[in-house]
Order: C-alpha cells, then structure tokens, then sequence
C-alpha cells in the first residue's frame, strides 16, 4: 500500500487508515488477530483506537496485538483522548493528562504517535467565559508532546473557527499545533466542504476521514445500526445517492463500500480515509477501493446529487448553534 | 434612534447603518438612485437618527462616495458621522486596481479619502478575500492605514469563516491592528452565516452588521425598478421554500397591520448576535417604513415560526456563487423526508 506525507509534517502513513473498534468487538483476541493481521499484511501502518464507545477496549486488545506482530515504531498509533459522554470530553489539563496516561497503559506503549482531542470542549460557548480557556488545553497539549508522550496533535468534530482558533492560540504561544483534523466525510456528507477542508488546505493540516461508509448507509448490507445513524442518515436523497453507488459497483463488478472509498480516495482534501471492519473479508473488501479509480464523469455523477445539510457532531445532531442559543 | 457599541470598542453607533450602494450612476446599475434622488435620502437619514453609513469605492467606481460624502459632510459635521468605505473589488483592468495587496491598499484608501472629501474614514473594510495575497501584506498594510489616521477601525466583509479567522490570527500574531466589524448577508432566507462566522464574532467580541435585510427585496413583497434589473435578485433567491417564508413573513404583518419589509427588519433586529443591521432604500417612504421597524416587536413564537422553516442551502460568497442554484436543483428536487 502506497504511503502518504501526512500533511506538512515529516511522519509519513499508510494511504488508508484502520480504525479498530470493529475489529475488537468480539472482545475475542484470536479474532483481532486475524483481522489486524489481514490488515497489516495488505500494508496499513496507520492505525485509529478513537470510537466512542470502545476506545478502552480497542486500546487494551489492538494495541498489544499490533506490537505483538511487527514492531512498534513500524506502526502510526492514533488514539482519542479524553472520551466519554459530556462532562469526561472537558479539555481541562487535569483530565487531558489523566486521560492519556490511562491510554498509554492500556496500549502498553510508551507513547502515541498521532493523540486526537474528540471535540471542542463541549462547556465552552462563543462571548462567555464557559468552558476550559483554550491556552489551558493547548498548553497541556503541548506539555504532553514535549513529555515525549505524544508525537502529534490531531483534532476532531468542531467547528472550523474553533479549530483554526486553537492553533492560534499555539501559535501565539509557541506551542505545538495541531497537524490532523479528523472529520465526518461521506457521499452523504459533504458539509466539511464549505469551511474546515479549505483551511485544512490553506494551513496543510492532514484531513483524515472519518464515517466514509455513511454508518452502513453506503455498504451492501445498508443497514442503520444505531440510532445515531437513523436521524443523521437515510433520507430520500440518501437513498437516490446509495443507488447511484450501488449501480457504480455492479459496473466495476466490485463493491458498492470500495466505491463508497474510493470517491473519499479522489477527493484532494483527504490525507487518509478511515476505514473499519469486524472481518478480514471486509478488510480485503474496503482496500480494493485503492485500486478503484472512478473517471470524472462518475465521481461527478455521485457529486451532483448533494445538497446543503445542517451540521453533525457527535455523539448527537446538534442543532444550530444559533437556534440552541434563541431557543434556550 | 438608539445608539450601540460596535461590539468590543468604544464607538457608538446608530442601531440602524444605512447602505449606499444604491446611490451613485445609473450606468453601473439600473436601479441606482443620482445626486439629485440621493439628497433628500439621506437628509432624511440624518433626521431619523441614522449616524452610521456603509459606504464602498465599488459602488458606481467610486460616484457613490463621491455624492454620499458631498452631500452628508454637507449637513452635520463630519465628527457625528461613522463613515465606513471597503476595498478590493476591481475598478479598472489594471491588475493592481483591486484585492488587498499593499500597492492597491494604499492607494485605494487615499482615493476614497478624497472622493468621499474627508482626511479619515471611521472603519476601512476588506470587501471579499483575496487568495493571492499573503495575509501577512494585507494585515500589516492595513495597520499602517489604521496608523496613519486615515482609519480608526478596521473591518471585512464576504469571506469564509476561517479567512476572516486567519487574518485576524495573523493581525493578533504580528501585534497589528485586528478587524473589529464583519459585514455579512443575513436575511430569514439566507442564514449561513449562524454556522461558522456568528459563533466566531460573537467569541471575539466582533460587531457583526448585516447586509441585504430583505434579500434584494424579496422579503418586501414588492416588486420594482430594483427587484427587475438587480441580477443577483433572480440567482440567489426565489425557490419554493424562500416563496413559503415569504408568505409566512406577509401573514405576520397582516397580523400587526404592517409592512412585510419592517417585520423582515425586525426579525434581524431580534437577533441579539447583529449588532447593526443595514438598510436601504430607494424612497424616503420606504426609509421612514424600514427605519419604523425599530418600533415593531415580534413575539418569540413570531421569531421562531419564521426561524423554523429555514434549511441549510449554499453559501453565497464571491467564490461560489453558483453553488445555491447547483444546491438548489437537490433541495428542490427532494425536501428532507425526516
């Protein structure tokens, strides 16, 4: 598999990034195994312990199994930090440090190579003085990578103005900035589009793409598996771009999830698409899309379809932010 | 009229700005109002409490400066006024005749200086981004501008979000003069800007003021000479959807006996992010109904009636203009079904 600069940095990663949580669900560590063995020979380095909900999980049985096979500074680990519901995703420096030090226990590793902060501090709110300062987080961000604990900085699910504000403030300060912004980004959503991949662009910050398969929603077995999945996904205009991708896929004689990829694949902006899969068959499946090259005139096809959409971030929908604000 | 702080500074301004890219040479635009229409306009204005006047050297190359200054340093000293001017859009082909290098910034200022007949403006805007000039060049050229007294403030108008983000970030980063004042379209029908560069004003202490309060007229529910020949009437507004909130704004003013235009005026009024909306007109009996919409009160279940019915479309700025047709061929096509 081909290696890709991963943005203006020197760390170079595998094209296609694997996230774990699937692999790791079993709970089974014979069946993460031969998953991360599938994907370690088809030549992923570049691996993502960020979900959710197992983040714990996915640290304590695919990091191990990963340096149990090849050795550690052969691999690109990402993991997400802090997680949990609201009040644990607080960027303050107490629960940033704890947080990572429980990480690096589980991964029985020394350090991280890629450390993605999951959201903007979920508290904070634009003209107050809610929420942890932004100098506090990027302060203790930086303190991290100097511990030698963390090698790069990554963000997630914010806003772009808050992105771009958080560099800022390293910036004026001297401190480590980020280098990743890892997004939602699917044929069904496109809404990073209009801010964050421009400047991704303008700074050389490596997008990583998260959700390329739409939760399913663009996979063959189409089903919607959380509740999550069903409010954001699944409309009639969804359903009239899946056929379009399933049509595609009957044309390459291949699947509609490598076609789901491979337009993530054509699209400048993306550094690295995420994939995930429970099985080495779906690995094998997911990584055909490499080899996939849509023409023009299709990915225009499966472009044309897209409409403006409110904005997701996880873990819910969240409404716009000016109407949260005159509705509160 | 009320008087406001223009966000995190000590100027006051009045509650409502009034826009003069409608008066200037009918050459430029057809709906443009002349010197002679102008006057009595703007007198009038200055009756009413306005204060605040948006101008730009777009406007008519620049015959809008021209009359607006002649005519309201004219009326009251020039110290009553806040006197806004932009630069960047091209007035020539010269290839230095527009964007925000510092050879055109430079010079841009110093003519509208002159044509507007004043030795400062109160706030000097950036009209749109320019790509091809580093951030570094634009920002320190304006600080110079800010400290040769040629401007007091400093502010930009139609750009992505994260632009107007880097350019202050560099300003802040370099100790120079930072934007104070974005200038954004914002009307029921289009409302993007709630996403990315409200949240950004309103973190920074940044005056967000507002252009295009009825969407080129759309919201007034009247058709004239501008509503016929103003081009971006036609291409940004008019889908099924826009044609709802319309009727929904109409039935609102049946209900309170008013005009479509002041409860348009008054729902940007009703939002506590907008520091300064800025209206316009083409009669003194449209600048005494739009100025009146300061006495109307809309009830939050008024407010968020018309809130509710909006969906994301595309974004209007200089460099996808097309976008909200290419979007709304889909949104047409399709309502959400959720």
């Amino acid at each position: 598999m081909e290696t890709v600069s991963f943005g203006n940095t020197g760390l170079k990663v595998s094209r296609l990034c694997f996230a774990t949580r699937a692999a790791v669900s079993s709970g089974s560590k014979a069946a993460a195994r031969s998953v991360l063995g599938k994907t370690l020979d088809l030549g992923v380095t570049f691996f993502d312990m960020a979900s959710r909900r197992s983040t714990g999980e996915s640290e304590c049985i695919a990091a191990p199994t990963l340096t149990s096979m090849v050795p550690r500074d052969t691999l690109v680990l990402a993991t997400n930090v802090p997680r949990g519901d609201r009040v644990e995703r607080r960027l303050s420096r107490k629960h940033l440090l704890a947080c990572l030090d429980a990480s690096l226990r589980r991964m029985k590793t020394d350090h991280i190579d890629l450390l993605v902060v999951p959201a903007f501090d979920p508290e904070t709110r634009p003209g107050t003085h809610s929420g942890t300062p932004l100098e506090e987080t990027m302060a203790a961000l930086h303190d991290i990578v100097r511990a030698g604990k963390v090698r790069y900085l990554g963000a997630s699910t914010m806003f772009a103005w808050q992105f771009a504000q958080m560099n800022h403030v390293a910036r004026l300060n001297g401190w480590t900035q980020f280098v990743n912004m890892r997004c939602e980004y699917n044929l069904l959503y496109r809404e990073a589009e209009r801010e964050m991949l421009p400047f991704c662009r303008h700074q050389g910050i490596a997008v990583t793409a998260r959700n390329v398969l739409a939760k399913g929603h663009l996979s063959a077995s189409g089903t919607l598996t959380d509740a999550h999945s069903g409010d954001v996904y699944g409309d009639a205009l969804d359903r009239e771009i899946r056929a379009r991708v399933e049509a595609l896929a009957a044309d390459h004689g291949t699947t509609m999830a490598a076609v789901a990829i491979a337009w993530v694949l054509s699209r400048d902006d993306i550094c690295c698409p995420i994939i995930g899969a429970g099985t080495a068959d779906r690995v094998t499946d997911n990584v055909k899309a490499l080899d996939l090259a849509l023409t023009a005139d299709e990915t225009a096809e499966l472009d044309a379809l897209y409409r403006p959409r409110d904005v997701i971030n996880a873990p819910k929908p969240m409404p716009r932010y000016w109407r949260e604000e005159s509705d509160g | 009229m009320d008087t406001v702080s223009l966000a995190r500074t000590g100027l006051e301004v009045s509650r409502l700005c009034f826009g003069t890219m409608g008066i200037g040479d009918r050459a430029w635009r057809p709906w443009v109002l002349d010197e002679a229409e102008a006057v009595p306009l703007l007198r009038r204005c200055l009756d009413l409490g306005i204060t605040f006047f948006d101008l730009a050297d777009w406007y008519s190359a620049g015959e809008s400066e021209r009359i607006v200054g002649k005519a309201l340093l004219s009326m009251v000293p020039r110290d009553r006024l806040v006197l806004t001017t932009k630069a960047h859009y091209a007035l020539s082909d010269d290839p230095n005749d527009g964007g925000l290098s510092r050879k055109h910034l430079l010079v841009a200022i110093d003519r509208s200086l002159e044509r507007i007949g004043t030795d400062h403006v109160d706030i000097f805007m950036v009209h749109a981004f320019d790509p091809t000039t580093p951030l570094e060049e634009t920002m320190s050229t304006l600080h110079e501008i800010v400290q040769a007294g040629k401007a007091r403030y400093l502010g930009a108008s139609t750009m992505w979000a994260w632009q107007f983000a880097q350019m202050n970030a560099v300003a802040r980063e370099h100790g120079w003069t930072p934007f104070v004042n974005m200038e954004c379209q914002y009307n029921l029908l289009y409302r993007e800007e709630e996403r990315e560069m409200i949240p950004y004003c309103l973190d920074q202490g940044i005056a967000v003021t507002t252009f295009s309060p009825l969407a080129r007229g759309w919201l007034s529910g009247e058709t004239n000479r501008r509503s016929e020949t103003d081009d971006y009437y036609n291409r940004n507004y008019g889908d099924a959807l826009d044609l709802e909130i319309c009727e929904r704004v109409r039935a609102i003013a049946e209900r309170h006996g008013t005009t479509m235009a002041k409860v348009a005026i008054a729902w940007v009024l009703s939002k506590p992010a907008v520091c300064c909306p800025i209206i316009s007109a083409l009669t003194l009996e449209q600048l005494e109904n739009n100025v009146d919409a300061l006495h109307l009160r809309l009830t939050p279940r008024e407010v968020s009636s018309l809130d509710a019915m909006y969906r994301p479309r595309g974004v209007v700025n200089d460099y996808v203009v097309d976008l909200p047709l290419r979007h709304l061929g889909g949104v047409l096509a399709e309502a959400r079904t959720r």
